[in-house]
This record gives C-alpha cells, structure tokens and sequence, in this order.
C-alpha cells in the first residue's frame, strides 16, 4: 500500500496552494523587488572586472534561473495537464 | 563579395530547413496553423526566444549602450529575464490548456468565447492587428538598413528587404508553424552564438576588457555606472515593457503548439539564461565602441556594431554578423505574418463566411489555402509599405509595446478572475485605445517622452487605466453566468457542484 499523500484535484486554473509552493510565490515577490538595485545608481565600482551595475544584473539573471527552476520543480501546475482537459479537441467550440 | 557569399550560404540554410519541415505537414488547418501542438521542449525555448528578440536586441541594444551606458542592461534585459518567463508560468501554460482543451488557433477566438462577444472578438483583432503592423515594418526596414550598412552601400535597401521577403514567404507559406518553429530554432541558435563569438573576437582585438574598459572609463567615465541616464523612473515603467508578451499573438501561436504542459518548464527556467547570452555581448560591445566611435550620437549610435566589425573583422564575420541581424530579424517577422496569417484565415474567413453567403465549414484543404494566400498578401504588403516608410518607423517599437502591455490586464482577468465580465474588457480595451491615442498625439515626435516630463513612460497609465478600469467595471456589471464559466474554470464548478 502506498504510503504517497494523493494531491488534490484543483482543476485547470486554480494555482497549487501547498506551503512550499506559497513559500515559493513569497520568494518570487522578494527576488523581483532586487531588481530595483538603487544602491548602485551612482556606484563606478568593479565587481569581477565588469561595472558593478553590470555584474550585479547578470548575476540576477542567472539567480532568476535558479528562482525559475524552484518554481517549476515545486509549483508546477500539472493539473492544468489533467487527462479530462485533453480529453478531446472541440472543433466546434474553435469554430464559434 | 565574401560577406554577400556568406548571407547567401545562410539564407539557402534557412530555405532549406523550412522546405524539410514541410515533408512532416499532415495537411491540416491545425497543423498549419499550430503544427498539431506537437512542438517540444528545445524548439519552444528557441521559437519562443527568437521571435521575442528582434534586430533591437543586436544592433538597438548596442546603440542604447553606447548612448547611455551599462545601465541598458537594467533597463530592458534584467527585467525582461524574470517577467517574460513568468507571463509563460502565468499565462501561457494556461492559455496552451485552454487552447487545447477547446480547439482554439488565436487570440480572438480565445477572447470571444470566453466573454461570448463577437465583437469584442472583432475589436480585439484589429487592436492586435493595428499593434503588429509597425513591427513587420521594423523587421523589413531593419533587415535592408543592415545589408547595406555592412556591404557599405554595395546593396541598397530596398533589396535586403525583398530578399528577408521573399525567404519568409518562403517557408512560412510552404512549412507553416513547424516549419517556421525549426527555422526559428536554427536562426535564434546562430544569433546566439554569433553574439558571443563576436564579443570575443573584438575583445582580443581591443587588447582585453580591462584594458578597453579602462579605456572607456578614462573617457567616458559616466557609462560605466547606472547614474542620470536611467532614473528610477524609467526603471520602474520599463519594468511594465515585457507584460506586452502576455498579448503578442506571435507568442500565443507558439504556447498553442507545446506538446505537453511539461513543454514549457524548459523555455520558463532557460529563458533567462537565453538573455545573458544575447544581451551581454550587445550591451558590453556598444559601451566599448566608444574606443573607436566616440562621436556616434542620436540614430547612428545603432551602427555602432556594424562599424566595430567593418574596422576590425574580417569581411567573413561582417557576413556572420550580418547573418545573426537577418536571424533575429526573420525570426520574428516569420512568427508575426504567421500569426496575422492565422488570425485573418480564422477570425475572419472562417469564422464570418456564413454571414457572406457561404454554406458549411471551411475544409482543411481550405483552411491552409487561405493561410498560404494570407501569408503571401501580408508580405506583399509590407514589403511596399516599408518603401514608401521612412526610419522614424523605428520610434514606433516603445509605441507598439505600450498598447500590448496596455492589453495584459485583459489577459490576466480572462485565466485568472471568473468576475471578469464583457463590459469590464470593453472599459479595459476602450481605456487603452483612448489613453495611447492621447500620449502618442503628444508625443510620438519626442525623444525620450515621458507623461508631463515626469521620468514616468506612458506605459506606466495605460497599464494602471486598463486594470482599473476593467476591475471597476467588471464589478459594476451582472457576473458571468456560472455554466459558462464552468467552460474555462471547470474545476471550481466542480467543487461548487
């Protein structure tokens, strides 16, 4: 006998509502706001040879990887996959 | 003569691949229009990615640096890293479900089942239409200004444009969705690399980063750091540019044609990354053209790339680079006349043939047809429009995003917010229609235009106009009926039921 917690049915829009998956949607909010870096308005250091506006905006498109894949790994919405919303291709509904 | 050699190799290349795809046609309207949503994983990431660069990427991206200075980079790549893939998280895996759970091919069949409103539909259409249109012109105009450039006027204009033509034409009309999504996979792959390569060659040939960054820095000190040219302002309203993608038909037609929800975790994880790789290079290398262009100013600092190479490079890399333009630019006017194709076979043939006369659905061989002639009328069309438009037609790419990002609110309520009604999305669409009309009548002709001079772009009230209007409306309205609703949120009726 599995011992596997059965998901929930949610339905194809209702987003996943788990706790890591809040947790996730919290990180997301704090990491957009780093974008705002307005420390560095006016700073002309050098953080690995480049402008330190530079490096800090390519290291926070590779942390936005990393963000992106916890979000895929741990919120995905698979139940917008769920067998009866591929169930069939309604033609007539596309020819309305 | 090597750099046209080079080009020629390309497009043959390019021709090539669209003309195989066709060999996998099933001979449908589906698989015209969406390539029977069979596409994967890779070719998603490079369909989606290459049809959201354009030429501005390359060439407008090095302008801007050398204009202004790394902060370009802030300005328009960083935010487009974490908001496009998440329009794709948001809106996208839920649109491709829609889409495939009730058969739809565009935007306007979408919109007008979900709010049962034909003209609403037929609003949409034109809005949309009326948006793209000047990112065709771009991508024509773009295409011939470049060969001319880096042939130093051995080829006008006008023929790069007919050549970037008649290739699209080409396999659009002949390989449809796959076809295009392969040759967007091939073209976004040699702009990418293309990118990188020439970062690397035009350091070594400026004696290393350090040393040319110092070289800037004594000079131009002002472009190595964010400071007055990108007030918080403008990095504020930038940040609303990329919600655009959420409207783009291009894109839509591409979420349609995922194999499976599984399909897009790659494009949504990789995308930024896809960012790096492009914007990177542009961005470093128009700051450092400053060594040898310091004088570039205004619409000529988008040369500053094309320059760089002619002084430095070999005429083999010009026809590379020259290559990596016309890829980023055909791969995106492809993705847009397809969608424009799309929407007219559909929306309009398809959809109001019975109201002109004719009797009984359209059959697929009918379907393609009408895809294939409106394929070709698109391009006709636009090809003569950018003889007689002139290159302040460039000014227009800001204009087209405000009113797509304008169209987002939209978007979002119709997959997110069942209270969303008819005449919330008209007050939304007839808000945005007002509010661009009025910006753009001030300031269409103005560099650098903000609202009232506030740093503030008018992407900024057209975006907040829409949503508020489209809430308070909706709200102020009869809801939707719940059986219909049940249609697009099954899941809620379900627990309701």
């Amino acid at each position: 006998m599995s011992t596997a917690r059965r998901e929930p049915d949610r339905g194809p829009h209702t987003a996943p509502k788990s706790a890591p998956s809040r947790l996730l949607f919290a990180l997301l909010a704090v990491f957009f706001l780093l974008r705002y870096d307005l420390w560095a308005q006016s700073d002309d250091s050098f953080l690995l040879g480049l402008p330190i506006a530079f490096t800090y905006h390519i290291l926070y498109c590779l942390a936005a990887a990393v963000v992106l894949f916890l979000l895929v790994r741990h919120a995905w919405p698979s139940h917008l996959d769920a067998p009866e919303s591929q169930a069939h291709l309604d033609t007539e509904d596309a020819a309305r | 003569m090597t750099t046209l050699l080079v080009l020629a190799v390309y497009l043959a290349g390019v021709l090539s691949i669209g003309l195989f795809a066709h060999r996998l046609f099933r001979g449908t309207g589906e698989d015209y229009a969406v390539a029977t949503r069979s596409i994967g994983p890779f070719v998603l990431l490079m369909s989606l990615f290459g049809t959201h660069m354009t030429a501005f990427s390359l060439l407008g991206a090095s302008g801007e640096a050398h204009r202004v200075g790394v902060g370009v980079f802030s300005l328009m790549a960083s935010s487009s890293a974490i908001v496009v893939p998440l329009v794709f998280y948001f809106i996208g895996t839920r649109l491709w479900a829609a889409g495939k759970r009730h058969g739809y091919l565009t935007q306007a069949q979408y919109f007008r089942d979900r709010f049962q409103s034909d003209r609403l539909g037929l609003a949409l259409f034109v809005v949309i239409v009326a948006l793209v249109v000047p990112y065709l012109l771009i991508g024509v105009l773009g295409g011939g200004l470049t060969l001319t450039q880096i042939t130093n006027g051995l080829v006008p204009s006008w023929v790069g444009g007919l050549v970037i033509s008649i290739v699209v034409v080409t396999y659009v009309a002949y390989g449809g969705l796959r076809g295009t999504a392969w040759v967007n996979t091939f073209q976004t792959l040699v702009f990418m690399i293309l990118g990188a390569f020439t970062l690397i060659f035009l350091l070594r040939q400026l004696g290393g980063l350090e040393s040319a960054l110092a070289r800037v820095g004594a000079a131009r000190p002002d472009l190595l750091v964010r400071g007055d040219a990108v007030p918080i302002a403008k990095l504020l309203s930038y940040t609303l540019v990329p919600l655009s993608a959420g409207m783009f038909p291009h894109l839509f037609t591409h979420w349609l044609s995922a194999k499976r929800l599984d399909t897009f975790k790659l494009p949504i994880v990789a995308y930024p990354l896809c960012m790096l790789v492009v914007w990177v290079p542009s961005v470093l290398l128009g700051v450092l053209g400053h060594i040898d262009f310091p004088d570039l100013t205004g619409p000529a600092s988008s040369s500053v790339l094309v320059r760089m190479i002619a002084l430095h490079a070999p005429e083999v890399l010009a026809g590379l680079l020259g290559a990596g333009v016309f890829a980023a630019v055909m791969s995106s006017l492809d993705s847009q006349v397809l969608a424009l194709s799309n929407m007219f076979s559909h929306d309009i043939v398809r959809h109001y043939r019975s109201s002109w006369g004719f009797a009984g659905a359209m059959t697929d061989r009918q379907q393609v047809l009408a895809g294939r002639l409106f394929v070709i009328a698109i391009v006709v069309l636009t090809y003569l429009l950018s003889l007689v438009a002139t290159t302040t037609i460039f000014g227009m790419a800001v204009w087209s995003f405000t009113g797509f990002a304008g169209l987002f609110p939209i978007v979002v309520a119709a997959v997110w917010w069942r209270r969303t009604t008819t005449a919330g999305v008209w007050a939304a669409l007839g808000t945005v229609v007002l509010l661009w009309l009025v910006f753009f009548v001030d300031g269409w002709n103005v560099p650098g235009y903000s609202v009232a001079g506030t740093g503030i772009l008018p992407i900024v009230p057209v975006v907040a106009g829409s949503a508020l209007a489209l809430v308070v409306v909706s709200l102020l309205t009869r809801p939707p009926e719940r059986a219909h609703l049940s249609r697009f949120f099954p899941e809620t009726a379900a627990r309701r039921s």
